[in-house]
């Protein structure tokens, strides 16, 4: 197939879905989105603090390549490292369609409901990271999303080649009080033997609606983790990321971190179909609910394979009584062999904890906090070191301002 | 250092302790004595300013200041410090770092505190725990110096430490009595231990005993005079023989 009839087709599905509601989340009226004008331009250097807050230190030369784009605005990007190749997905698409319709939304089907096909339609923006075979970078690609107001569509390809590793830090954020929707496609391959780590850290504001939709697929001895953060207030977020561990011996951990402030919806989680032998999913959730937010997580766990096993674990914290959670936790098998286990929990801080603390000598307020901080401290895995010291930072961040 | 005047100590409403009085002079250590249920952790907490032992009565001084009414953080800034009988366990929350945090209380550099840290494990034998969720699956005598080392870490002027010598083996109890000493030499002015076995009085110096039945300070005088009389014919014999209370 040309390109023109696989672009043709796609078109036709989208229009068809444009006004199709996702199954989750509240229903956005996207076209009223679109008309929006921001009141003011920001750039990444004008925001340097704002994106810092998503783990981008714009000044780091601890990057191997970077990709930073404002709106639809592609500001800059590059690789430092002779491994990894990363550049705007339509420069790719122009330049190396052979190669990169092999991608092109074949995760995700463009038809998924109204935000993909919006994103297909109006796409604005995204890019296509390569990393070659057996390549191992230890130092984090850089990609950061920043929105001036008004809609981003984004879609972004990654492909980790045989044996190759890296650690993708994604920052999304928006100028304050400014009405934004952000969808970002995302479509990854992970080739055999290959680990990629996702860490992605958002803060968004109470008039932002956030719909990412990324699905990953993993061929044998694959290891892909995630790492999601969200700390901000954000109107609503809903997202139900989908990874297929189709190839034998797999690894699958991701970890949801959610910090609801506010008013903020969201409805998060993600999906692990494990159709490899010996694949494994962890699946792991915190949330903590204050004000009047709403949470809802929902952690799935398919075993479609002999010896495929799985840990679901769901855990919230309610700060308000005007908050509210809802964990839901799935659990599939269709092999007498499957281990499948899940743990779910809903509660409150204790006082007797708060009141050890005190007793310490820690004030209300920062007891409060290293409850928090300790309530969030997952386990931090295949990251790696200056990473890992991020992200410990990014949740120091979130147990103060959780107070 | 520490008088306590008088002090009634309500729980949930409820008077646990109707009347006590007690003083903790510089150089001293001194031994709170008493059956279960005597009212002596609630009299130790309502010290420190737990918001659920509130003192009714009476009143709780510091260096003459009356403090009766701050919160634990500012007796703590003031140099009171206890370690509690039954501390919770807190996931999420790691010794090691829990016990950084109260150095860095007082010293300014994060390496130095680390240090710090390090030296109070190796002397109370708490080094593998240091990464561990605080009390997760830890035996008694692991609960309790953990409880010690945050007094070391804390380096009070007054340690208050309930019932170290509860539930804790040999080991324990001989690594407990070297922590004490070792905060003696290393600033702590005054100790108050409560312990109902008396086992930690066998290795640690001590000068007076006071002894709590039925939430009141119904004996008090050298601790030499009213352990052994205690250990061997119990509290009520101690109440009946009424050791006078020089007040
Ligand atoms: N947190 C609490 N809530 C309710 N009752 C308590 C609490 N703490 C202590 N008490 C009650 O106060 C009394 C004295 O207890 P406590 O001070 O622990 O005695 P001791 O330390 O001498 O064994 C007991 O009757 C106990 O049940
Ligand atoms: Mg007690």
């Amino acid at each position: 197939m040309s390109r023109d009839t696989i672009y043709e087709e796609l078109k036709r599905r989208a229009l068809e879905a444009l006004s199709k509601p996702a199954p989750y989340g509240v229903d956005i009226d996207v076209e009223q989105l679109v008309n929006y004008t921001p009141k003011r331009r920001v750039t990444i250097l004008s925001e340097r603090e704002r994106v810092k807050q998503v783990g981008i230190d714009v000044s780091s030369k601890t990057r191997s390549a970077y990709f930073y784009q404002v709106d639809s605005r592609i500001e800059a990007y590059g690789s430092l490292v002779s491994g990894v190749e990363i550049l705007p997905l339509e420069q790719a698409i122009e330049e190396r369609w052979d190669e990169v319709r092999k991608y092109f939304w074949r995760l995700i089907p463009v038809d998924m409901d109204k935000y993909t096909a919006v994103t297909f339609l109006k796409s604005s923006g995204g890019c296509y990271i390569r990393v070659k075979k057996n390549t191992r970078v230890d130092l984090p690609i850089q990609t950061c999303f920043l929105l001036s107001g008004g809609t981003q569509f984004v879609h972004n390809i990654v492909v980790v080649e045989e044996g190759a590793e890296a650690t993708i830090v994604t920052g999304c954020t928006i100028a304050p009080e400014e009405m934004g929707l952000h969808i970002g496609i995302t479509e990854i391959y992970l080739e055999r033997k290959a680990k990629l780590v996702d860490v992605m850290i958002h803060s968004w504001n109470r008039v932002t609606h956030v719909r990412p939709r990324t699905a990953v697929v993993l061929d044998d001895d694959a290891v892909y983790a995630s790492y999601y953060i969200n700390m901000s207030v954000t109107k609503s977020l809903q997202s139900l990321p989908k990874v297929y561990a189709r190839g034998v011996n797999s690894r699958v951990y991701s970890a949801t971190i959610i910090l609801g402030l506010g008013e903020s919806v969201h409805d998060i989680g993600s999906i692990a179909e494990l159709s490899g032998e010996h694949s494994r999913a962890e699946l792991v959730s915190k949330v903590v609910a204050r004000d009047r937010s709403k949470i809802t997580t929902r952690l799935r766990i398919s075993s479609l394979a002999p010896k495929t096993s799985g840990y679901v674990e769901c855990r919230g914290l309610l700060l308000s009584e005007t908050s509210s959670i809802t964990t839901i936790p799935e659990l599939e098998a269709s092999h007498s062999d499957a281990e499948l286990f899940h743990e779910a929990s809903i509660g409150k801080l204790r006082d007797d904890e708060i009141e050890y603390l005190m007793i310490k000598g820690f004030s209300y307020e920062e007891a409060i906090s290293m409850l928090i901080r300790g309530f969030v401290d997952i386990e931090l895995k295949y990251l790696p070191p200056q990473v890992e010291k991020a992200l410990q930072s990014v949740l120091d961040v979130l147990a103060k301002k959780s107070v | 250092m520490l008088r306590i005047e008088r002090v009634a100590v309500a729980v949930e409403g409820r008077i646990v302790v109707k009347r006590a009085s007690l003083e903790l002079r510089r150089g001293e250590v001194n031994l709170l004595l008493g059956p279960n249920g005597s009212g002596k952790s609630s009299l130790l907490n309502a010290v420190m300013g737990h918001p659920k032992y509130v003192v009714v009565a009476g009143k709780v001084l510091l260096d003459g200041n009356d403090i009766t009414h701050l919160n634990p953080e500012a007796r703590v800034r003031l140099g009171l410090a206890l370690a509690v009988q039954h501390p919770p366990r807190i996931r999420g929350v790691r010794v090691g770092k829990l016990l950084e945090k109260l150095v860095l209380r007082r010293v300014k550099s994060v390496q130095e505190a680390m240090k710090e840290v390090q030296n109070i494990a190796k002397l109370l034998n708490i080094s593998h725990l240091l990464d561990r969720d605080l009390g997760v699956g830890f035996s008694g005598g692991e609960m309790k110096r953990i409880e010690l080392a945050s007094l070391m870490a804390l380096r009070p002027r007054i340690a208050l430490i309930d019932e170290p010598d509860s539930g804790v083996d040999v080991d324990s109890v001989l690594l407990i009595a070297e922590a004490i000493e070792e905060m003696m030499s290393m600033g702590t002015q005054s100790i108050l231990i409560v312990t109902h076995t008396g086992l930690i009085a066998k290795h640690v110096k001590h000068h007076r005993a006071y002894v709590m039945v039925d939430g009141e300070i119904v004996a008090e005088g050298s601790s030499e005079r009213i352990l052994p009389m205690v250990l061997e014919h119990g509290f009520s014999a101690v109440v009946s023989c009424a050791v006078k209370r020089d007040e």
